[in-house]
């Protein structure tokens, strides 16, 4: 009796259970439907009305920061000299390159990291130079096949005036350990590494699960001092560039954007001011040495018989207003075109540029010169990132 | 720090970290493995989809938010399991006091449709279930839906092996006599 009752129960519990179905569930990425709160008591009603004439009051502050742009260090970015040399991340590892024609002048034998899942390009490298030619940052993410547990490794490439590697450092931050690391950039006295993590920074009422973020942390590498900023974007930040001064790092974040003052006081970057918003995403973006402008690049698809057009729009930082346009180029086929590196120098007055329908190039002026050809061996274009 | 600049290619590989993943991996991971299952379960309980989500939900967020109090984080799946129960007791709580004052709803999983999706034999089956107390209720699906094991079950409920034990026994009967009562 027991037994045939036991049965039924198991029949009737996997039909009842087979009513909902996996397909039929809400998706998982959706929005977290909030909690029920308590309601606050009185006086905390006060708080967040206080709180929100001190955010007022802060946001002006900041804002009027910015209508005085930190003038560029002297010295540093006064120098006309282009960098000598580049860092390339490809398809076969890592290389110098000859600023000039693009010839590689060494390959880059990087210390061995344990087996796992790297991303993006192969290797799972990011690069950051600063603007010389001569000091490479290279953070390395892998992430672990036992414990999907992403850890970045930091290393620190030195190059000789003969365009070979003099040193490699490793770990010259502490490995992050936890999301992977998206983006990378170093101030022009390489005293200053920025980085910038996907990941799920989570409010009151949401899980990780429901609420995509990142986190923007900078670390200062004579005192290994770290302060950190996060969001609740949607999206990950994206091409960190810093301006001269050390303390002004532009970003992307989600379709925005945005400069932050890394002296300034905050925690999320709510305090950072947006230039330019609804841009298209992923793209290329650099702020200039002296604080005043960011370039963005922009690109429009190819449509019918017209040819699309790609650009690198010039940005006032101040009040977002479109100034220029530093380059254009038409192109035809099916591929929609998007700017994956637009990097300064650290005079301000050359550029690193390269898109998945346009070469690795430098610019200097108003003269174009391709480094890497797109039917070159070694151009794997649609993979590659560059710094110098 | 220049002191700290030295050639490393001939370093051996460092190892990964020794670290527990961390809440969002294991909680995401749990997430996929066994959230359809908690949802089921919560819908044997609640008799309704929407709100079986939303407690599967809830649970897995209480995880993520008391990550760093939980002891034992090799014991997570049991612990999702009590705060889906947990939930659903407060849904059967809502729902007392919702009929106390006149506001009744019956979940859609008594639906004429539902019930003709199920067959005869089975509804009467759930009809049986559905009048047992809340207790006998939730061992029975505890320990024939989710295929728990006595102990299991027992610190699910938050009860001694042998309450779980007579409990089950009991609902047993008590769905023998309901059972053959239709015949």
């Amino acid at each position: 009796m027991t037994e045939r009752i036991e049965q039924q129960l198991r029949d009737a519990f996997a039909a009842g259970a087979e009513l909902v179905r996996v397909e039929a569930l809400r998706p998982a990425d959706g929005a977290l439907r909030p909690e029920a709160r308590a309601r606050p008591r009185k006086f905390l009603v006060l708080v967040p009305v206080v709180a929100a004439l001190a955010v007022v009051v802060v946001s002006f502050a900041v804002v009027a920061g910015f209508g005085a742009p930190p003038p560029a260090r002297t010295g540093e970015a006064g120098s006309t000299s282009a960098p000598r040399y580049l860092l390339v991340a490809g398809k076969d590892g890592l290389a110098i390159h000859d600023a000039r024609d693009g010839k590689i002048t060494e390959r880059v034998a990087m210390p061995s990291t344990p087996k796992g899942i790297t991303r993006g390009v192969p290797g799972g490298y990011l690069l950051a130079g600063t603007g010389r030619g001569t000091t490479f940052y290279v953070a390395e993410s892998v992430k672990s096949y036992t414990t999907m547990v992403s850890t970045t490794w930091f290393y620190r490439l030195r190059v000789d005036d003969r365009g070979q590697v003099a040193e490699v450092a490793r770990d010259v931050i502490a490995p992050v350990i936890g999301d992977a690391v998206s983006s990378i950039a170093v101030t022009n006295d390489g005293t200053r590494l920025a980085y910038s993590l996907d990941g799920k920074v989570c409010g009151k009422d949401r899980t990780l699960r429901f609420c995509p973020g990142a986190r923007l942390v900078v670390v200062d590498l004579p005192s290994r001092t770290t302060r950190s900023w996060t969001t609740n974007a949607f999206g990950n930040i994206w091409d960190l560039s810093w301006a001269a001064d050390g303390r002004t790092l532009g970003f992307g974040v989600h379709s925005e954007v945005r400069v932050l003052d890394t002296a300034a006081a905050g925690e999320t970057l709510k305090n950072s001011h947006t230039v330019v918003r609804d841009m298209l995403t992923p793209t290329g973006m650099a702020i200039s040495p002296d604080g005043r402008m960011i370039l963005i690049g922009d690109a429009s698809s190819p449509s019918g018989e017209r040819s699309g057009r790609y650009s690198i729009e010039e940005y006032s930082v101040t009040d977002g207003r479109r100034i220029r346009t530093v380059f254009g180029a038409d192109h035809s086929g099916s591929t929609a075109a998007q700017w994956t590196l637009i990097r300064y120098d650290a005079t301000g007055r050359h550029l690193l540029i390269k898109g998945n329908v346009h070469p690795l190039s430098r610019l200097d002026g108003g003269r174009t010169t391709v480094l890497i050809h797109a039917d070159s061996p070694n151009a794997s274009q649609q993979e590659m990132l560059a710094a110098w | 720090m220049q002191s700290e600049i030295r050639n490393v290619m001939e370093d051996p590989p460092p190892e990964f970290p020794a670290v527990e993943p961390p809440a969002d991996v294991t909680v995401a991971e749990l997430f996929t493995a066994h959230r359809l299952s908690l949802v089921r379960f919560a819908f044997l309980l609640v008799g309704d989809q929407e709100t079986a989500e939303d407690i599967v939900q809830d649970a897995f967020a209480a995880v993520h938010r008391r990550w760093r109090r939980l002891a034992d984080h090799d014991q997570l799946l049991p612990y999702l399991r009590t705060a889906v129960l947990n939930g659903c007791r407060a849904v059967h709580r809502r729902r007392a006091i919702a009929r106390r004052f006149g506001v009744e709803r019956e979940a859609p999983f008594w639906s004429a449709e539902v019930q003709a999706l199920l067959g005869e034999t089975r509804r009467e089956v759930f009809s049986a279930v559905r009048d047992l107390s809340r207790r006998q209720r939730e061992a029975v699906v505890l320990r024939y839906y989710l295929d728990l094991s006595e102990a299991e079950t027992a610190a699910v409920m938050g009860v001694s092996r042998g309450t779980a034990k007579s409990t089950v026994s009991r609902a047993l009967r008590a769905l023998a006599v309901k059972l053959e009562e239709g015949r």
